[in-house]
């Protein structure tokens, strides 16, 4: 019964680590140099239908279209019917959450400190990842933990492009529209409480990760 | 004296025409293009629009029992039409099996159709998509035809599942499955694939049901006048690849 549960954390896990990775040199490019359009482009997914994501990935990145091809060809696997298309998926509908979070918290730190750190002879690198990042690294987490629980939950690209395949696509969200239509009321109520407490749980993290350190009460 | 003429014709413009609630239908997948001709013929004869609601069958019950507002239900089992007939959600008095869907191999554009449910275990053959097993008929009836004709051990891992029978059709026709197993009434007339009929005694047959629900004395004589359509619909059914349904047992 948990089978889908650990697959929905696993493409989660897989999702939020490349969201991450993505969103810090997406964060400094989309603030530094302006690139607003890119910066819309990278934040719509945030308010798009999953329908309309799962129409694209289907119509338009299918397994006989150019795109597909290309992809399978790079890739080595579809993206429709497996694990690695819901993974993209879910790397598309979080990473607004994780840049928009990563990039604030990049723009918030306190510039006196990193020129502080420049006119102490650090480099910019150093002064990156010594001085830069750890000071952000709260209200990255915050957008971190937010882009995991929403990677979490999708339902709607999974229905559409996933296949339901035990295993490979069919995640927990899944598993409760199943479970819930052929009347399997105690595995929908298990799953549906899990769910909503691992989502409970992140947000309360990233809430409290996201108060200012040293505020009072 | 021109307030009165207001009043009174603002009075007689609320009396005249009220307009006539359209009739809420929720039916199977597999009837979607018959039921769009049928309330059209409903709709000429009655004056009353129809409002069509198409999914699969165990999702529209579930909606029904939840109260869920469909004047008229039409599934592709009797069974689940039965379940709600005896839980009193619909009127189990009007209850009528009406048709007999007939499931089909059904191959993307460009894709030969197989010979028989064995060959689906060739390699042209990806993806196969079908219907969700547990809640849709045409995916129950596929699953048992593929386990009848000892062909599932050698495909199950190609086997995908859309969330009805229409959309395991997409998944074929936007050409991400080679093939599907569908329901004929959807294929009647397209030309983008090929057909294989599957032997009907593969499966349980697919006998399509439908109900009158509600309460409501107007929108039920309603709903009784649209099953009365359906019932005297049988050229029609037939065109959409449906068959007469098996007598009761």
């Amino acid at each position: 019964m948990n089978g889908p549960l650990w697959l929905s954390l696993e493409i989660a896990s897989i999702a939020t680590l490349l969201t991450t990775l993505l969103a810090l040199p997406l964060a400094s490019l989309v603030s530094h140099r302006r690139l607003f359009v890119l910066d819309a482009l990278l934040t719509t997914p945030l308010v798009l239908p999953p329908t309309v994501l799962g129409y694209f990935l289907l119509v338009v990145m299918g397994n006989h279209t150019v795109i597909g091809r290309a992809w399978q060809a790079v890739f080595g696997s579809s993206l429709v019917f497996t694990t690695t298309g819901i993974v993209f998926a879910a790397v598309i509908t979080s990473l607004p959450l994780v840049l928009q979070a990563t990039r604030a918290a990049i723009e918030g730190v306190d510039v006196t400190l990193v020129n502080a750190a420049r006119t102490l002879g650090a480099n910019r690198f150093k002064t990156y990842t010594r001085i830069t990042l750890p000071l952000a690294s709260r209200g990255m987490c915050a957008g971190i933990v937010l882009g995991f629980a929403r990677a979490l939950g999708d339902f709607g690209v999974t229905m559409m492009v996933g296949g339901n395949l035990p295993g490979e696509t069919r995640t927990a969200s899944l598993a409760i529209y199943d479970a819930f239509i052929a009347d399997r009321a105690t595995e929908a109520l298990h799953l549906s409480l899990m769910l909503a407490g691992f989502s409970i749980v992140l947000v309360s993290v990233a809430t409290l990760l996201g108060r200012r350190p040293h505020a009072h009460a | 004296m021109r307030v009165l003429v207001l009043v009174v014709a603002l009075l007689t413009g609320c009396r005249s025409e009220k307009p006539v609630e359209p009739l809420r239908v929720g039916a199977a997948s597999d009837l979607t293009v018959a039921f769009n001709a049928l309330a059209k013929q409903y709709t000429a004869s009655t004056g009353r629009q129809v409002e069509l609601t198409f999914g699969s069958t165990g999702l529209l019950a579930k909606q029904l029992s939840q109260g869920a507002p469909f004047d008229v239900f039409a599934a592709a089992d009797v069974a689940t039409v039965e379940g709600l007939a005896a839980k009193g959600t619909c009127v189990a008095s009007t209850q009528r099996v009406f048709a007999k869907g007939r499931l089909v191999v059904w191959t993307a554009p460009g894709i030969t159709a197989p010979g028989s449910l064995a060959e689906l275990a060739d390699e042209r053959f990806k993806h196969i998509a079908l219907a969700n097993t547990e809640h849709a008929p045409y995916g129950r009836a596929a699953k048992a035809a593929l386990e009848a004709a000892g062909v599932m051990g050698n495909i199950k891992s190609r086997l995908v599942s859309g969330d009805s029978v229409s959309h395991a059709l997409q998944l074929v026709r936007s050409g991400n499955a080679e093939a599907g197993l569908i329901a004929r009434s959807l294929v009647t007339e397209l030309h983008d694939g090929q057909l294989l009929l599957v032997d009907d005694s593969l499966h349980p047959p697919l006998n399509q049901a439908a109900i009158a629900c509600g309460t409501d004395e107007n929108r039920l004589t309603a709903a009784k006048q649209f099953l009365e359509v359906l019932r005297t619909s049988g050229a029609l059914l037939a065109k959409y690849g449906f068959e007469s349904a098996d007598p009761p047992q």
